[in-house]
């Protein structure tokens, strides 16, 4: 069972301001969904490989070259906040 | 005084990859360039940018991994730990959880077994720049270079197998030098290619029982890593003995103080709800793979002290220095192959030379020594020409000049004097020149030996073959 005070705990990891309706109305909604994982692990899987991706594919890499990157006047475009070529956050 | 207590301690090392390009984008990793020159779509983490693994990584991961003896994941995958911080632009590192790609290896320092429980890759996150001018103007502020966001990371984690601070900086260094070897990791501290945390517990001696553990974090050397351990180790004790507690928690050490300081405890502890990277898919690594980079790695270090112990004679721990620096290695496996007693040329090397280099702060590759020189002089050396003492000259001066040996002898006028009849005339002039003192001795002030002996060294400025001179002067003397 889902309860108000793990919504609260994920909420908190998660960094999420929410209101007590929403606290409510999310417990629900994730109750029902992980009591569906509770009914697949019903299921036998003994001899089931864990999968840890949909696709089938594997072993897809690159060449390990360099291409230069050097954008940050297009970046700072985007940034918030700069001080000279540093991004600028509040102080942790 | 007996201790009580017995520390358990294991380390976690992030072991920075010698690659050209970060883990997931081909962005530099290059030391050193201006803020934020290295970025791109992938390593900031922007919407619908996609990951795609450097293949030079996975080399360089499972090469590491045979050197530490692990066994290698035959299937390995990503996984997400998600925590908040602004070094971490996605919000998540890209790391791996349940399939490590390398576990279940060892090394070995001192003949002791330290278990490797499992090396894993990540991506390293971006550094966080607390400007002194913030401070100044009130505003509290930090700066964020991303250049290192990206960077391949492999953290190798040991079994706490560790039993003291000093064990613990034998098994970073002697880890250090592995991947340095095998050109895995540049091992460079002071750029943060070589990163350590020390979980530290202590237990009463004799006790299979763990200790509460703590985790201590930011040591940048290796004396600090042995501090602060050492530090941790006393404040543990005291605890204990005072009746308290250890409680789980981090703690940051304080280069400055010598001290560890509380970051967070165990209630404030991350839980990184982990779960597999959908963006990357998982790596089969088949076995004719690992294979190939078998052949590629060189000879480890333990496996090369053990030859020059059982084959050249060397004492271990002069097998242990040579063998700490990659490149004198190279130099002393090039010089035997020319024949040279490998005795008299470790002498050589681990005194004279390596002093120069330390003082220096060189690499032998870096000076204008070669392996001829050695080889002549020990030549020098074994036929008496000159002396231990003239020898060390000489190689200070074949490190700076590079002129031949011979030359160098010459120039320094360190012949020695072996020659029977020029040593004879020394002596006869000297008898002559106290007459005194031979009477003396022949009348049993055999102590007066060593005041011939003396002045003989000072009149042929010490380059007196002294075998030879010992034997004329007992000779002339009785
Ligand atoms: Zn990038």
């Amino acid at each position: 069972m889902i309860e108000i005070k793990d919504i609260e705990y994920i909420a908190k990891l998660a960094k999420l301001d929410l209101s007590d309706n929403e606290k409510a109305l999310y417990a629900k909604q994730l109750d029902s969904i992980v009591s569906h994982f509770k009914e697949l692990s019903k299921i036998d899987t003994t001899n089931c490989e864990p999968l840890s991706h949909p696709l089938t594919i594997t072993n897809v890499m690159r060449a390990d070259h360099v291409i230069d990157t050097d954008t940050f006047a297009e970046l700072a475009k985007n940034i918030p906040d700069t001080e000279g070529r540093f991004f600028k956050v509040p102080k942790i | 005084m007996k201790n009580k207590y017995e520390a358990v301690i294991g380390l976690e090392v992030h072991a920075q990859l010698k690659t050209q390009t970060k883990i997931f984008c081909a962005c530099s990793i290059e030391f050193g360039k201006p803020p934020n020159s290295q970025v791109c779509p992938v390593c900031l983490g922007l919407p619908g940018a996609l990951p795609v693994l450097n293949q030079e990584v996975l080399v360089l991961a499972v090469k590491a991994g045979l050197a530490l003896n692990c066994a290698i994941a035959p299937l390995t995958k990503f996984d997400r730990k998600n925590y908040f911080y602004p070094d971490l632009p996605k919000g998540y590192q890209i790391s791996q959880f349940d399939k490590p790609i390398c576990h279940d290896g060892y090394l070995i320092i001192d003949q002791k077994k330290i278990n490797i429980k499992r090396a894993h890759l990540e991506e390293d996150a971006g550094k966080l720049v607390h400007s002194g001018a913030a401070r100044l103007h009130g505003s509290a502020y930090s700066l964020v270079d991303f250049n290192r966001s990206g960077t391949p990371l492999l953290e190798i984690v040991s079994d706490p197998d560790l039993n003291s601070a000093d064990e613990a900086r034998k098994y970073l260094t002697e880890l250090r030098n592995i991947l340095r070897y095998i050109d895995v990791c540049d091992g460079n501290l002071e750029e943060g290619s070589f990163r350590c945390d020390a979980n530290v517990s202590i237990r009463p001696v004799g006790s299979n029982m763990l200790g509460t553990r703590v985790e201590i974090k930011n040591m940048n050397s290796f004396k600090s890593v042995k501090n602060a351990i050492e530090t941790e180790i006393e404040r543990q004790e005291q605890e204990l003995d005072k009746g308290n507690k250890i409680v789980q928690e981090t703690r940051l050490y304080d280069e400055a103080t010598g001290d560890t300081h509380v970051m967070r405890s165990k209630e404030e502890a991350n839980d990184y709800r982990y779960f597999p990277e959908p963006d990357l898919v998982p790596i089969n690594i088949a076995v004719s793979f690992i294979e190939d980079i078998k052949k590629t790695l060189p000879v480890l270090p333990e496996v090369l002290r053990q030859k020059y112990v059982s084959e050249y004679q060397l004492t271990y721990d002069d097998a242990y220095v040579i063998t700490e620096d990659k490149e004198l290695t190279g130099f002393f496996e090039t010089v035997l192959k020319l024949n040279v007693n490998p005795k008299t040329a470790c002498n050589l090397l681990l005194g004279p030379c390596l002093g120069y280099l330390k003082e220096n702060k060189l690499a032998i590759v870096q000076t204008k020594l070669n392996d001829n020189h050695i080889k002549d002089l020990v030549s020098n050396l074994e036929s008496a020409q000159i002396s231990f003492t003239g020898a060390k000259q000489v190689l200070l001066k074949a490190m700076e000049t590079g002129n031949s040996i011979s030359q160098i002898i010459n120039d320094l006028g360190l012949v020695q004097i072996s020659d029977e009849v020029t040593l004879k005339k020394f002596i006869d002039e000297l008898i002559l020149k106290y007459p005194n003192q031979l009477q003396e001795y022949k009348a049993g002030k055999t102590k007066l030996r060593g005041f011939f002996q003396g002045e003989l060294m000072k009149a042929t400025k010490g380059k007196a073959n002294p075998q030879i001179l010992n034997k004329i002067l007992d000779e002339s003397l009785n």
